[in-house]
């Protein structure tokens, strides 16, 4: 009984530790690749418009 | 019973935040339209997804509102010793994880999704009846998510029950089909990126409070005083059992190498090495998945034995009124401790984390529908724009279903359970194909077939099922009695009827 009551602490003492840290690191480092993800985004679409004339030109 | 529901403290500051939180992620998906130029952005946010981002996304995904309900139900009735099931899930990812048991020649095959598995390693009927068995495992397994919304709503805001759940169902549903159309990967992952700040934080500072409010020692000796030994050790006599840990993880086990959703990142992978390090890092939060809700589920229980008013109400004395369900224990528990603005931002996480869940179920069953089963029964090739339309339909329909069926079910056992058995229906015929399928030349066509219908017998753990048929037997005995028929069918079969050719076991990078 002992066992199970000290096993069933140190998983909820640890799993929130570890949960804390986890959200503290993807909080700062998911909104740095949501702006990558935007940028990129924005930036291949950029590309494919300046290849378009190009393109329509040759046909 | 609407007394218990009335003594909330959620008050006008939290239907606010409520209804901005809605409107945010609406507007996000309106304002990322203009990011979307193609396809590729549309249903993979252009693989522009990193690892931060990812773990939010996978995880607010995995985290929907009814995993919390449910897991926070078996908590209340269970005890600490519910933290088995999530000790299970850990081993099942990190086995897989380390060994690299199916997924990794799964995805060397190059297919999409695993009916189209089927279709290359056995046949075309092989394909459509594993396409069904999973449409019909699966959209079982959403039908009640729109329902435990509901009740989480009226629970939390204190809203007069009966006419209320399904108004609230109803516009939940229209919330959701107008953001599924809406809304492509890209707002999907900023949203759940959102989600998960705030649900993580949310809980966090509901954690704080409920032990604030309880005690950290009075927990474990209220669960004590009331359950026992029961409360603590999972395999004593009158409580879990070992067969119920075995199928807990053989669950855990085949979800992570059957379940669509969670497969549709393994076919995704960059390589072999990145599906391993995907499933060494879900292990983790696997546990923080499980932890959370289990706990408050707890927290819950020890609260309800302290108030004896609210008591009464989930444990009337013999021959009283009925109880109310424990589904309820989680929101009037919140509803009870957390102050006006943080009740707020609770819910306003939790109906986001409905969304998000629901969304993506809806696409991907309606995916499978259009796909696997509709597509390759037609003798005239179906056009992109063709199979858009088809699944933009089956959305709506399936939507339409999920609110008759939250409106319709009657099933009395534990949500815990019923989510369990319905994903069992397909993942216990899948798991034999992949398998066998994977590791052993010999497996035929036949073996497959009837391995399939066995895995289906998972359905007999339903209640209502059962109610109907005229029998009884705990869900973790029908579960392990199918995929044992399952395996050994599909070993017998492919013995008796043989294909004409081996199988070529041949998997490279």
């Amino acid at each position: 009984m002992e066992f199970w009551v000290v096993l069933w602490k140190v998983l909820i003492i640890g799993g929130f530790t570890v949960c804390g840290l986890v959200t503290i690191w993807v909080t700062i480092a998911g909104w740095i690749d949501i702006k990558y993800l935007l940028n990129s985004l924005k930036d291949s679409h950029t590309i494919e418009s300046e290849d378009e004339p190009e393109s329509s030109g040759s046909k | 019973m609407q007394e218990i529901f009335q003594g909330t403290n959620f008050g006008t500051i939290d239907w606010v935040i409520v209804a901005i939180y809605l409107s945010i992620s609406i507007v996000i998906g309106w304002v990322v339209k203009k990011y979307i130029a193609n396809m590729a952005d549309y249903v993979a946010a252009g693989r522009g997804v990193r690892t931060a981002l990812g773990i939010a996304t996978i995880t607010g995904t995995e985290l929907g509102l009814v995993t919390v309900m449910y897991k926070a139900q078996k908590g209340f009735v269970g005890g600490f010793a519910v933290f088995h099931i999530a000790i299970a899930v850990m081993v099942a990812y990190l086995f897989v994880g380390a060994t690299g048991f199916i997924i990794t020649r799964l995805r060397s095959m190059k297919v999409l999704t695993i009916p189209e598995f089927y279709e290359k390693r056995f046949n075309r009927k092989t394909r459509i009846l594993g396409a069904v068995t999973l449409v019909i495992g699966g959209v079982l397994n959403m039908g009640l998510f729109l329902k435990i919304a509901s009740l989480f709503v009226v629970a939390i805001t204190g809203l007069p029950e009966g006419v209320a759940i399904n108004i609230v169902m109803i516009i939940l549903l229209a919330i959701v089909l107008f953001y599924t159309v809406l809304g492509g990967m890209v707002s999907v992952v900023i949203t759940d990126y959102i989600q998960y700040v705030v649900l993580t934080f949310g809980a966090i500072m509901a954690i704080f409070f409920a032990v604030k409010f309880l005690g950290w020692d009075n927990l474990f000796s209220s669960v004590l005083e009331h359950k026992g030994e029961a409360g603590f050790n999972p395999f004593v006599k009158g409580t879990f059992g070992v067969e119920y840990s075995i199928w807990m993880f053989l669950a855990a086990l085949t979800y992570c190498v059957t379940w669509p959703p969670v497969i549709a990142r393994v076919l995704a992978a960059k390589s072999s090495k990145t599906i391993k390090r995907i499933y060494g890092w879900t292990s983790i939060t696997s546990i923080m998945i499980s932890l959370f809700p289990f706990f408050f589920g707890i927290c819950a229980f020890v609260f309800v034995m302290e108030m004896p008013q609210i008591k009464d109400a989930f444990f009337p004395a013999a021959g009283g009124a009925e109880a109310l369900d424990s589904l309820y224990a989680l929101p009037v528990f919140f509803s009870r401790i957390l102050p006006t603005g943080i009740i707020g931002i609770m819910t306003a996480a939790m109906l986001a984390a409905f969304m998000s869940t629901q969304d993506s179920y809806l696409l991907s069953w309606s995916t499978v529908l259009t796909q696997d089963i509709v597509a390759p029964l037609r003798k005239k090739k179906l056009t992109s724009k063709g199979r858009i339309k088809l699944t933009r339909i089956f959305i709506i329909i399936l939507g339409l279903y999920v609110l008759y069926w939250g409106l319709v079910y009657t099933g009395k056992q534990d949500i815990f359970d019923y989510m369990v058995v319905t994903s069992a229906i397909y993942q216990f015929g899948a798991f034999p194909l992949l398998l066998f399928g994977l590791y052993w030349k010999r497996a035929s066509n036949t073996g497959a077939i009837v391995a399939l219908l066995c895995g289906f017998l998972a359905i007999l753990g339903l209640e209502p099922v059962q109610r109907a048929l005229g029998f009884e037997m705990s869900a973790a005995w029908v579960a392990l009695g199918s995929i044992s028929l399952a395996m050994v069918s599909m070993v017998v079969f492919s013995l008796l009827f043989p294909n004409r050719n081996n199988y070529e076991l041949n998997f490279k990078e």
